[in-house]
């Protein structure tokens, strides 16, 4: 794998970027980072899904154990919740690399076509209460 | 905390595919699990946001290893940068959050969003034609 240093450092600012706002924003990251993948550094559809789930994995680990800590997790429902959570996980993991790429891109597009419209949505909510409080 | 959830069909289709999606586009889920959480299981808002990250752990793990150890999907060196930028980032934003303007923000976002939206759907359309 070539190493090039000046990505390395644009990918780190693009990581301070990204976790700025999906933090102000209250969404994961993973919608920003699978576009800046392919878009800025020519990764492919794949790689970049990839490449997003490692930063999603690891920053959902240490979110978690601070909503845990705040008594914020349902606890006792996480064994009904995590197996089908894991067999859809790996079922649409596996599917991913059954649809070429150029699908995957269309399929990633309304995927944040309906992100885009629930922000919309939501924000539209949020300004209609603060005028009618 | 202990909830009573109802509906175990519904529940446990709604989980299923945040996860088949989480797999599938290579992100976290969050944006079925935590409406799901609320709306169909009656959560606090709270609460839905943190089972659904504690889910996402899981499911954002499990559909890792399939892309790396199955296909090889993976950039090490972005996803270390990417990583290591957003920890940082995420200290950055909450402590910002208090001092913006949440409507604007969200609206620049969405349109944000939506442009890149509208670049893949183009790219999509135009490898698969």
């Amino acid at each position: 794998m070539h190493f090039d240093i000046l990505n390395f450092l644009l990918a780190l600012v693009i990581g301070i970027g990204v976790g700025t706002v999906s933090s102000m924003l209250g969404i994961g990251g993973g919608i920003f980072y699978v576009p800046v993948g392919v878009l800025l550094f020519g990764l492919s559809q794949h790689v970049a899904q990839g490449t997003s789930l490692f930063v999603v994995s690891v920053s959902s680990i240490s979110g978690a154990l601070a909503h845990h800590k705040h008594g914020n997790v349902a606890s006792n429902q996480l064994r009904f919740l995590l197996p089908f959570a894991i067999v859809g996980a790996l079922m649409g993991s596996l599917l991913a690399f059954k649809i070429s790429s150029a699908f995957l891109k269309v399929g990633f597009g309304l995927f944040l076509l309906y992100i885009a419209l629930s922000i919309i949505w939501g924000t539209a909510r949020l300004k209609f209460n603060q005028e009618h409080r | 905390m202990r909830i009573k959830l109802p509906s175990m069909h519904l529940r446990n289709l709604g989980i299923f595919a945040g996860g088949v999606l989480s797999g599938l586009m290579g992100v976290g889920g969050g944006i079925i699990f935590v409406p799901f959480f609320t709306n169909v299981l009656k959560l606090p808002q709270k609460v839905a946001h943190g089972t659904s990250t504690a889910v996402i752990c899981v499911t954002a793990l499990c559909a890792l290893l399939v892309y790396v150890f199955v296909f090889r999907a993976f950039n090490l060196y972005y996803a270390v940068a990417f990583a290591a930028g957003g920890v940082l980032g995420a200290q950055v934003g909450a402590r910002a959050t208090s001092r913006m303007n949440v409507v604007l923000l969200r609206t620049f976002f969405a349109l944000i969003v939506l442009l890149v939206a509208g670049k893949f759907l183009y790219s999509g359309i135009h490898n698969a034609l």
